[in-house]
């Protein structure tokens, strides 16, 4: 679960979440003298506020790749959903250092959102497939943001941080996250609504409700099961009418109406639905 | 059979409308409406040299964008890939007003979709084949264009837009061909 995709999540949580992390690369390092790792959130640029989606990959780690003279970043690796994710997301290495970014699976581009003054990386905007890689090596201290275009909005976003400068800690753009209305007034409000109706309910249909459906029931069968009465007077045949002497005047206008809902449908179907909504292919 | 002669009446009035709505779509197809029915007119391409941005080895196809192809008719070569339209997601299709724009759509992938939303404008996009299909533009405005085909996790994030420039605002996009000489769509 990262935490960028938790905008307006409490800071507390995140810096104790930042102070854990930090203090298991400190251990890292002590016990192997490997890279350590560092927390940040490239304001907000990982969360799904500023442009395009969360990046779920991201768990708030920048691998710290200083000293290193190579530093290889996979793009289309697993992550977001699929196959949406530069893997490491984001990475810090030392000015002059040369990253190659090698392309694990099909239809991604670099293009690069922020570059520090003096920077000079393209990118890579055409859309590359499987195999194909490419590198920079990066001279200009600061923080470049860069994304896939076809993947942006899954969250295919990535960060090099080139030197020791400091990443701007979290300063997540986006609006706070869904609240109840009237805070924890309002919890308590709806829970006293739908405690109190569903009360209401249970005891409706405990007691009155039920009794009232049975006895509903039990009349209709009653009603359905009486012999029919024979030989009502009146019920005799009092005048018989040839097949065309008997006009259905009422079955003529129910007809009347169908045509003229058919004809209505028929003018808004084609000639407002479809022929008002241009433009259309007329080639 | 007796049949009464209010049913005569009705049953002919029926006649009469079936009868009449297949002139109406007649009549939209033939008529002046014009609507066109998508065919294989557009011809093949593979989809690898798609893939792999090699247009100048296809010849039912140009390299993506917005190129002039008469007076008053341009063409529009958009790709649709897992998950964007190019161009339409990144930039939008830029079109100038009040003239006749013949897209050619394809896809290196999967099966799209390419819908302009809230008009008749909707086409399938398939790997291998080049969607053609000609359209009228009016006035400025701007289009919403959606993929209404699944096409596989981020189906629904690709979405891009067609805007419709005044004259004097429109620069062709297309790269691959010069705005006078362009030969690529005579549709």
């Amino acid at each position: 679960m990262s935490e960028s995709d938790r905008p307006g999540a409490a800071l507390t949580r995140r810096d104790v979440l930042r102070g854990g992390v930090v203090a298991a690369g400190v251990a890292a390092t002590g016990a192997t003298g490997a890279s350590a790792q560092e927390t940040a959130t490239y304001g907000g640029w990982f969360g799904g506020g500023v442009k395009g989606g969360s990046v779920d990959n991201f768990e708030g780690t920048t691998v710290d790749e200083r000293g290193s003279s190579s530093v290889t970043v996979q793009v289309g690796a697993n992550g977001n959903g699929g196959t949406f994710a530069f893997d490491p997301p984001a990475v810090r290495i030392d000015p002059g250092t040369t990253v190659t970014f090698e392309w694990v699976s099909d239809t991604h581009n670099n293009v690069v959102e922020e570059q520090p003054e003096g920077g000079d990386w393209q990118g890579h905007e055409p859309i590359e497939n499987t195999g194909f890689s490419y590198d920079h090596t990066f001279q200009a201290q600061g923080i470049y943001k860069y994304y896939c275009q076809p993947h942006l909005p899954l969250g295919m976003k990535g960060a090099i941080v080139v030197g020791d400068v400091e990443i701007a800690p979290s300063t997540e753009a986006a609006g706070p996250g869904w609240t109840w209305p009237g805070g924890d007034a309002g919890v308590a409000f709806v829970g006293l609504l739908f405690g109190t109706v569903g009360l209401v309910v249970l005891m409706a249909a405990s007691s009155g409700g039920v009794g009232a459906v049975r006895r509903w029931r039990r009349a209709a069968v009653e009603a359905a099961s009486a012999p029919l009465s024979e030989a009502e007077p009146g019920r005799g045949l009092v005048r018989e009418l040839g097949h065309d002497e008997y006009d259905p005047v009422g079955t003529a206008a129910l007809i009347v109406i169908y045509f003229l809902i058919l004809l209505v449908m028929w003018i808004f179907v084609y000639f407002v639905e479809f022929l008002g909504r241009g433009p259309r292919v007329i080639g | 059979m007796d049949v009464h002669r209010f049913e005569k009446v009705w049953i002919g009035v029926s006649l009469v409308l079936v009868v009449a709505w297949i002139a109406t779509v007649t009549w939209g197809a033939v008529g002046p409406p014009g609507i066109h029915m998508i065919d294989d007119s557009g011809g093949t391409v593979k989809p690898s040299a798609i893939a792999n941005n090699a247009f100048a080895d296809t010849s039912d196809f140009r390299a993506p964008g917005v190129y002039q192809v008469g007076e008053n008719h341009y063409a529009a070569y958009v790709v649709a890939r897992q998950f964007e339209f190019a161009p339409g997601s990144a930039q939008p299709i830029q079109v100038p007003a009040n003239s006749r724009v013949t897209f050619y759509l394809t896809s290196p992938d999967v099966i799209h979709g390419f819908e302009v939303v809230g008009t008749d404008v909707n086409a399938m996009v398939i790997p291998g084949q080049v969607t053609k299909m000609t359209v009228q533009f009016d006035g400025p405005t701007s289009y919403g264009v959606v993929c209404n085909e699944y096409c596989g996790a981020g189906h629904h994030t690709m979405a891009g837009t067609i805007e419709v420039v005044p004259r004097d605002q429109f620069q062709p996009t297309g790269t691959n061909g010069t705005a006078a000489g362009a030969t690529g769509g005579s549709a």
